[in-house]
């Protein structure tokens, strides 16, 4: 038994020292691609396209310290105001009028195949451990493949499979499987723009795995530097951010 | 004094309900106040809600129909403004107020409510409001035994749950919320300007997010004459599963109408009056958990110690059958009539009893544009019930409709059977701007 643990741990090390970075290493440069900095602002503009609809969702996302995030509802009328806020594992969502913000758990969608944790949540190492990696290729490419694993109970997903450039560890693509093993969508990674000299990308191309027909999308625009104060990380404090204080 | 105060007050509303139906758009701004107004942004929405009732032929609190004349129908039209006028470096004017025109068989009537007209001003990390608010308290879904402010509202329960409380008149307030790093604080006062307020009432609330256990945590006191202290708990386990605890100990003096028999004879004779003194706990523990396909099931269990216990509820219903039988026996029939027409009075199904559960079944993405849920509503002490199936349809991104039914079960003289309908249906389509 112990000859295997060490076969084991020899062969992730020697996977990792390959590639001369060891897998946090790896985490924190994909990381670095999804966000421009620990605490930032951003708009989003969601589209969930199938053969016969076509729904779009405004978002204005403040994030703080990669944990805390609030995420505005600001398009269309029918959801303008809406609050969720995310703070570590905890979430909960305002609903203009109500006055009071309902605690919710990761599973509950926010629209299409954009979950909670996709908008709120802007970088993996919270939630995710990296488990494997091995080169592959990818569009005639060098890439590498990284399987991430989940370490918190509140991850959305159980693994993410993701492609990233063999140059930065920018992402490509990623598969986001469920608690079963089922794939849920494979999100595609385009229009990388320099951001605060980080490449980050613009547009998040999400394809259903369930339903064939259905591709949401997520484009970021406007992206700032953001000194959000901590008291607007609190349940008590979502009414005023929907009121735009 | 406080007739004057309600009629400035009204006039204010009616200025900013103007000001939110021209400022449709958001970022409309008004030069003359220029150096004064921000963006203003305001919605407005209008709708429509018929609603059609099942009458019993005869029932234990309306023998033949006789006592109280239900309508069968009646048609709600109601115009709904919300606007926050953000005023430059002072702070934000924030309203909501609906326009309503109520129709049945016999009139139509119309009124104005305001749910919210308040002015809350920054201070650093805290906020000054005062003006009218629409204070609302609790995680649970059926039952809020911390929403002291709304216990004696009317809203409209062919909503969700979710929604009931959005449109609910408010009370006349001056507070403050403080926020820290990592809890926040608030107190205030309601003193009474309005008639329909009982006394003068002092709130106050601490908000704190417990993150070593994902635990949110708030405690809640009202001084009243029926005063309360009390919490919210509310916590995530793994990706699906939340649950939540609500509990008031409520003191003082309660409203609530007990029947006491003062003669025995023929006939009978009755006195309805308040209980007084009292002291009860008032709790909710629930759990909402989604599945893998977004269908999300709430489970509560509501102790109201407020409510009727057995002695009270037999008293109550014997009350009634005693009225019912003589007054269909023609003995005394004038008394007899009185005797129903208080214990009509004395409804307000579903808060009634000491032990209820609550249940609801709910597809928010049933047909892409469609959000469909069954609700129960059970009573344990005398197993009557009330299913609720809603349905929600999104026609557009300004258009929504809704289906709602409340179908009524149980014997004679449980809480739901007492009814005088066995159920309803209301239709609503919304529009907004």
């Amino acid at each position: 038994m112990v000859r295997y643990w060490i076969v084991g741990l020899t062969s992730l090390f020697c996977v990792s020292s390959v590639f001369g970075v060891s897998f946090e290493e790896i985490l924190q440069k994909i990381d670095q691609s999804r966000a421009p900095a620990e605490s930032f602002a951003t708009r989003m503009m969601v589209t969930f396209k199938t053969d016969h609809k076509l729904e779009k969702l405004g978002l204005w996302v403040r994030v703080k310290h990669a944990k805390k995030s609030l995420v505005v509802y600001t398009s269309p009328p029918v959801y303008k105001g809406r609050v969720l806020l995310m703070v570590e594992d905890n979430l909960w969502v305002y609903i203009p009028g109500t006055r009071t913000a309902i605690r919710i758990s990761p599973q509950q969608q926010l629209m299409g195949q954009v979950s909670n944790a996709d908008v709120a949540r802007v970088v993996f190492h919270l939630d995710y451990q990296v488990s494997s990696m091995t080169p592959e290729t990818l569009n005639n490419e060098p890439v590498l493949k990284v399987v991430l694993d989940a370490k918190t109970k509140a991850a959305a997903y159980k693994t993410v499979v993701m492609w990233v450039k063999k140059e930065g560890c920018t992402p490509i693509k990623a598969t986001f499987f469920a608690l079963s093993g089922r794939p849920l969508k494979t999100a595609y990674y385009k229009h990388y723009t320099s951001v605060f000299g980080k490449m980050l990308p613009m547009l998040l191309e999400i394809h259903d795995h369930i339903n064939s027909e259905a591709v949401t999308t997520i484009e970021y625009t406007g992206y700032e530097l953001d000194t959000t104060p901590e008291s607007y990380f609190q349940k008590s404090y979502i009414e005023r951010v929907s009121n735009g204080n | 004094m406080s007739y004057r105060f309600r009629i400035s007050f009204f006039l204010g509303f009616l200025l900013i309900g103007l000001l939110s139906g021209v400022a449709i758009a958001e970022g409309i701004n008004f030069p003359i106040f220029g150096p004064i107004f921000g963006p203003i942004d305001a919605t407005f929405s209008v709708f429509t809600q018929p609603q059609a009732y099942q009458l019993k032929a005869t029932s234990l609190l309306n023998p033949n129909q006789t006592i109280i004349a239900f309508p069968e129908w009646k048609n709600r039209v109601s115009a709904i403004s919300v606007s926050r006028i953000h005023l430059q470096k002072i702070g934000l004017l924030y309203s909501q107020v609906r326009w309503i025109l109520d129709t049945d068989k016999a009139q139509t009537t119309g009124v104005t409510i305001v749910d919210d007209c308040f002015f809350e001003m920054p201070i650093q990390d805290a906020f000054l409001f005062f003006g009218k608010k629409n204070i609302r308290e609790g995680v649970g879904f059926g039952f809020n035994p911390t929403d002291f402010f709304g216990e004696k509202k009317t809203v409209d329960r062919s909503r969700r749950e979710e929604d009931r409380r959005v449109e609910r008149e408010g009370d006349y307030v001056v507070g403050m919320d403080a926020f820290f790093d990592k809890f926040s604080v608030s107190a205030g006062v309601c003193p009474r300007i309005d008639v329909g307020q009982s006394d003068t009432r002092v709130f106050a609330k601490a908000t704190v997010l417990l993150d070593e256990i994902n635990t949110d945590l708030s405690l809640h006191y009202l001084g009243s004459s029926l005063s309360g202290v009390g919490y919210n708990l509310s916590s995530t386990f793994g990706d699906s599963l939340v649950v939540y605890s609500e509990t008031a100990y409520r003191y003082g003096i309660s409203s609530k109408k007990v029947v006491a028999l003062i003669q025995d004879g023929t006939p009978r004779q009755y006195k309805i009056r308040e209980e007084g003194h009292t002291q009860f706990v008032d709790t909710v523990l629930g759990g909402q958990f989604t599945c893998s396909d977004r269908s999300n099931v709430i489970l509560e269990y509501h102790y109201h110690g407020g409510g009727y216990d057995d002695a009270q509820w037999r008293s109550l219903t014997d009350y009634s059958q005693y009225s019912h039988d003589l007054y269909l026996k023609n003995t005394a029939p004038e008394l007899m009539k009185s005797y129903l027409q208080q214990a009509n009075g004395l409804m307000n199904v579903g808060k009634m009893r000491q032990h209820m559960v609550f249940l609801r079944y709910s597809c928010p993405e049933l047909f892409d544009r469609t959000l469909a849920s069954v609700a129960i509503l059970y009573g344990l002490a005398d197993g009557s019930c009330v299913s609720m199936p809603y349905i929600e349809y999104r026609y557009s991104d300004t258009v929504i409709a809704y289906l709602s039914l409340y179908l009524f079960s149980g014997s004679t003289t449980s809480e739901f059977g007492l009814l005088n309908w066995d159920s309803q249906v209301t239709c609503s389509m919304r529009w907004f701007f």
